[in-house]
């Protein structure tokens, strides 16, 4: 025996000790391992494992031609994330550096810090992205984005709407059908760390993105970029507030173009409005078209039957109803091509308030058309049990109604293609998987306008309008044009009443008018001096018309001259020439070569101003004011005003920095600074004007 | 004596060494290689530019290891006992020059000499044993003597875990602690004195806990994580996490996850921890099978030593490294709270290593001379 018992037992203790210890253990080890396997497993892969968002490519669009309109592009984005205060230093030098700021204000700036994510510039120009790639700047990195891209830029922008930062519609289309364009975003299951770095993307669990919906607009974008040119121009050349312009294939209810121009209008590139569908307005005569349709649909039409139309003056319920020029006995079909309100007046009382309502009720008008773009105005159309034989007249010619350029377009679209209001639409259809273009949407009517006629006299009329009545400018040698024009007062919102010299201007129309394609409307908002329909948007309508059937070749139609050479339209306007610099003398002769007639300030010297500007449509035999400075006279001559527009008097005394006070409307009757005085710059004037009878 | 009686004595003494010790240290030092690798390149890869960092410098310590090893099995260990007095004074005057050397992690541990840094409070454990095994063994020494306990060691032994509680190393102050008393225990001290000893400790612990509330809310944390280890802190909720996930198999060598960033010290105190996800219950069960047949000799060469100086040396070494394991595993297990204690072999580090190769090394040197009972 080595060792003592006492030794011997000791140790046995410790042995015991020992082998206990490895049983806790082993026990322990079962508790976790086996019995808290699946639960704790479960967390520990929850927190190793993650899931990455995979954006879905966003729908393309693309026009009724296959023009691709909107599409997407990978762009770069610079984002900071800084792992550790090094990065961050060297993240925030960079940046100070790069985008020229105080040392170290970018990093309060972005409030960039360690392990945050921080955007710093989404979007980067081509330049940027590719000098940032080139570097490598730690905690800094670059994403990158699929971004929407317009391939016409601002041509039919006011359609499309915009998108986001983060590629979601924000107007327009974009906005309207964001969903459908979207598509479903995939994921990626990926293993990460605790530091939260990504390793590894498990292939097995992927799911892959939904691409968005590609959709095919019924616009042409060729028609688009015809009609912003045109309507530009229009509003430029008529001077007017604003113009808008909507056409539909009339035997579809396809919108072909849609579209809205206001100068003062800021970002072109993130339109928020599309005014031909949000704004509404008073059509005015154009809207006689629709009267003569339920004149029609009533039965009660005698083509030879005349109608007094009072020599231009009708009372009426305590009203006068007036005609712009006077006219005696007229057929139905000259009230018509003439633009007779008291002939129309007329046959409408003959025909029943209630019948007249449910048709223009019919034509679409005082409700929404649905045709799939945001923001649409539903117009006003007062119920008939209101209606008076005043309110009957007023209705019949456009009066106290409101329709929206759509609404008008689409109600002539039904009277062109022979009476099927259809709904005007947007989407033409979708491209399917195979990549084929699926059509979603084939002639959805609304319903029938007329039930008891037919509307080919009516479409014969307008025909008429063009040839022979108030729209003969409108006439067109390339393809022949049916229509009606319309010129109503703007009302005055703020006093309850009309402006005395504040117009709407329309002509809505059709073409070819014999077998007609295309249905649309023109209006302008104000246009100044020249304020009638037929000649402020009728040529718009006529330029429009014309360019879209050279296009389209199949619509070119040479019309028969069917009228005498001497009911030929004889142009009445001009555009106003460019006089300033010219010699008052030489100026004098540029005016009578245009057919119009100058007031200046002084008999002799150098033109400094006119009124008004060049370019802008006038009449012939119109006057225009220039400013002359005469040679060894530096001040200014206060010119005759007596008997000029309101506007054109203004013009000058804003010019000349003359204050003014006006008392009435109309045109000037008298001044109080007297012909050829000097100006001086605190001169005040004050100007009387009477409304001419 | 005759020579009958010689030769029965000569057939008692064993003269060779314990394979299955030696074995069953390979065996752990090799499979600690696997998993240092294992748990530890991507970490060194990120922080260190290169996947071998660790491992390479693992490696290199294990060949020192194991000449260290060698060395002391060569050595006759009872004729260099009485060195262990000076030594103990160069380990002490070691445990000073810490506080010259900076911090790592918050602690004066490490003797930094170039490339190489060692942990004195290892070496002082081992010579403590080394003392303790040759001093208690004098026979002219009355361990039933209270005052005979107290001087010498109390000062010689006070002052190093002072300095060590200093540096500061609680893990390694409550190892040695454990690992002299076990001696004293087994060396012939009387239970009075180790109930008179402890009570009052015991006492003016469970005051200062309980009475002043200090580290008394991690206290019953900790017992809320025995009975649920996923409401202890981070490291302990990790650790219960990373074996859970083994479950029986493993996840097989390498596929751990838990090892990326989201258990803490994978590769050195929760070494274990890392090992169960990767071999499962099965592997762990492996693992302790071999630290077992290691305490288990351990137990067995102390028991058969001629004499008492190599018993208490055997013991102490044995009684040691099981201190270690047990703490280390009782922490990973979430059964104890946390100390930062490395596992013997497995873990990365090299003076745990060296250490724990050494005393392998006085396992083997002891088991040449053993005598069957």
């Amino acid at each position: 025996m080595t060792r003592t018992r006492q030794e011997r037992i000791r140790l046995g203790v410790i042995f015991i000790l020992v082998i206990l210890f490895f049983a806790a253990a082993v026990a322990r080890l079962i508790h976790l391992q086996v019995y808290e396997h699946d639960r704790y497993s479960s967390i520990v892969e929850k927190q190793s494992s993650g899931r990455v968002s995979i954006p879905a490519e966003r729908g393309l669009i693309y026009d009724r031609n296959g023009r691709l309109v909107a599409k997407n592009v990978i762009g770069s984005s610079l984002y900071a994330y800084p792992s550790d205060d090094a990065q961050l230093r060297a993240a925030g030098a960079f940046l100070d550096k790069y985008l020229h700021l105080t040392p170290g204000e970018a990093i309060t700036k972005y409030k960039l810090d360690v392990d945050r994510f921080r955007w710093i510039k989404r979007r980067l120009n081509d330049a940027e992205a590719k000098q940032l790639e080139k570097m490598t700047v730690p905690g800094l990195y670059l994403r990158y984005e699929s971004q929407r891209e317009y391939p016409f830029g601002t041509v039919g922008k006011q359609i499309l709407g915009f998108t986001d930062i983060d590629n979601i519609g924000q107007s327009g289309f974009e906005l309207y059908y964001d969903s459908l364009l979207t598509g479903k975003n995939g994921f990626a299951d990926i293993r990460r760390d605790g530091l939260n770095k990504t390793y590894r993307i498990k292939e097995e669990a992927l799911v892959k993105p939904l691409a968005g919906n590609s959709l095919v607009l019924t616009v042409d974008w060729r028609m688009q970029d015809i009609v912003e040119e045109e309507l530009r121009k229009a509003v430029d050349t008529f001077g007017a507030q604003r113009g808008m312009a909507v056409f539909v294939d009339c035997n579809t209810g396809d919108i072909v173009s849609i579209a809205h121009y206001d100068p003062s209008d800021e970002d072109r590139e993130k339109p928020t409005k599309l005014r031909a569908l949000n704004d509404q307005f008073e059509p005015g005569s154009v809207f006689k078209v629709f009267t003569a349709a339920g004149v029609f649909d009533a039965g009660i039409v005698d083509f030879n039957r005349r109608m007094d139309c009072e020599n231009g003056a009708w009372r009426l319920k305590g009203h006068t109803l007036h005609d712009d020029k006077k006219h005696g006995m007229l057929t139905f079909r000259e009230i018509i091509e003439l633009s007779s309100n008291i002939g129309i007046a007329k046959w409408a009382i003959e025909v029943d308030g209630d019948d007249m309502f449910k048709v223009y009720k019919r034509f679409g008008f005082g409700k929404r058309l649905r045709c799939g773009l945001p923001g649409e105005a539903s117009g006003r159309l007062v119920p008939p049990g209101k209606w008076s034989d005043y309110n009957i007249a007023a209705a019949a010619m456009g009066h106290s109604i409101a329709v929206t350029p759509l609404q008008l377009a689409s109600a002539m679209a039904a009277v062109a293609n022979g009476g099927d209001l259809l709904r005007p639409h947007v989407i033409l259809g979708h491209v399917d998987a195979e990549g084929r273009v699926r059509r979603d949407i084939d002639r959805p009517v609304i319903n029938r306008v007329v039930q008891n006629a037919s509307l080919d006299s009516l479409k014969a009329f307008l025909r008429g309008v063009v040839e022979r009545g108030t729209a003969k400018v409108v006439n067109s040698e390339v393809v022949s044009i049916a229509g009606k024009t319309g010129t109503a007062q703007l009302p005055d919102t703020v006093n309850k009443v009309y402006f005395q010299n504040k117009f709407v201007a329309t002509f809505a129309g059709f073409f070819p008018a014999e077998n007609p394609t295309i249905a649309g409307a023109v209006i302008l908002i104000d246009p100044q001096p020249i304020h009638y329909g037929g000649l402020t948007s009728g040529p718009a309508f006529r330029r429009i018309a014309e360019r879209y059937a050279l296009v389209n070749a199949g619509l070119l139609s040479f019309p028969e001259k069917s009228f005498d050479e001497k009911d030929r339209p004889t142009d009445s306007t001009t555009t106003a020439p460019n006089l300033v610099g010219a010699s008052q003398e030489f100026a004098q002769e540029l005016a009578e070569e245009r057919g119009v007639a100058l007031r200046t300030t002084a008999a002799e010297g150098t033109v400094v101003w006119q009124y008004p500007p060049p370019g802008r449509m006038v009449y012939k035999g119109d006057e225009m004011l220039v400013a002359v400075s005469q040679p060894g006279d530096s001040v200014m001559r206060m010119p005759d005003m007596t008997g000029l527009g309101l506007r054109k008097a203004s013009a000058f005394l804003n010019f000349a920095h003359v204050r003014y006070a006006v008392k009435g409307t109309g045109r000037v009757v008298s001044q109080s600074i007297k012909p050829g005085d000097s100006l001086a710059n605190d001169s005040t004037c004050l100007v009387e004007c009477e409304q001419p009878l | 004596m005759g020579r009958a009686r010689v030769k029965r004595l000569r057939a008692r003494v064993k003269q060779r060494f314990d394979e299955g010790l030696l074995f069953s240290y390979l065996a752990l030092l090799a499979f600690g290689l696997v998993m240092v690798y294992s748990t530890s390149s991507i970490m060194a890869a990120g922080r260190f530019g290169s996947h071998l960092y660790f491992i390479r410098n693992q490696a290199m310590w294990a060949v020192i290891s194991l000449i260290a090893m060698y060395v002391i099995y060569k050595l006759d260990l009872r004729k260099l006992a009485a060195l262990s007095v000076p030594a103990l004074f160069v380990t002490l005057i070691m445990l000073l020059v810490v506080f010259a050397m900076p911090a790592r992690n918050g602690s004066h541990r490490w003797l930094i000499l170039g490339p190489v840094s060692i942990q004195p409070s290892e070496l002082f454990k081992l010579i403590t044993i080394y003392y303790l095994a040759f001093s208690l063994s004098n026979p002219k020494r009355d361990l039933t003597d209270i005052k005979q306990l107290l001087i010498p060691y109390a000062p010689l032994i006070g002052t190093g875990l002072g300095l060590i509680i200093l540096e500061p190393n609680l893990g390694m102050v409550i190892l040695i602690t454990l690992t002299v008393l076990g001696m004293f225990f087994l060396a012939g001290m009387r239970l009075k004195h180790i109930v008179t000893a402890a009570a009052p400790l015991i006492g003016v612990a469970s005051i200062v806990v309980f009475a002043f509330g200090y580290k008394r809310d991690r206290i019953l944390s900790h017992i809320d994580a025995i009975i649920d280890p996923l409401q202890g802190s981070y490291h302990v909720k990790q650790s219960a996490l990373t074996l859970g996930s083994g479950g029986w198999l493993g996840t097989g060598l390498g596929e751990g996850r838990q090892k990326l960033f989201f258990l803490p010290y994978p590769h050195t105190d929760f070494v274990f921890s890392a090992t169960g996800e990767e071999i499962g219950l099965i592997g762990l069960c492996v693992i302790l099978a071999l630290f077992f047949f290691i305490l288990y000799r351990g137990i067995k060469i102390a028991s058969s030593q001629p004499d008492k100086f190599g018993f208490l040396l055997a013991f102490g070494i044995t009684w040691t490294l099981f201190i270690n394991i047990a703490v280390n595993i009782g922490v990973v297990t979430v059964i104890l709270p946390v100390t930062g204690l490395p596992l013997p072999l497995l873990s990365y580090g090299g003076s745990s290593l060296l250490v724990s190769s050494v005393a392998i090394g006085i396992l083997l040197n002891l088991s040449k001379r053993t005598v069957t009972p």
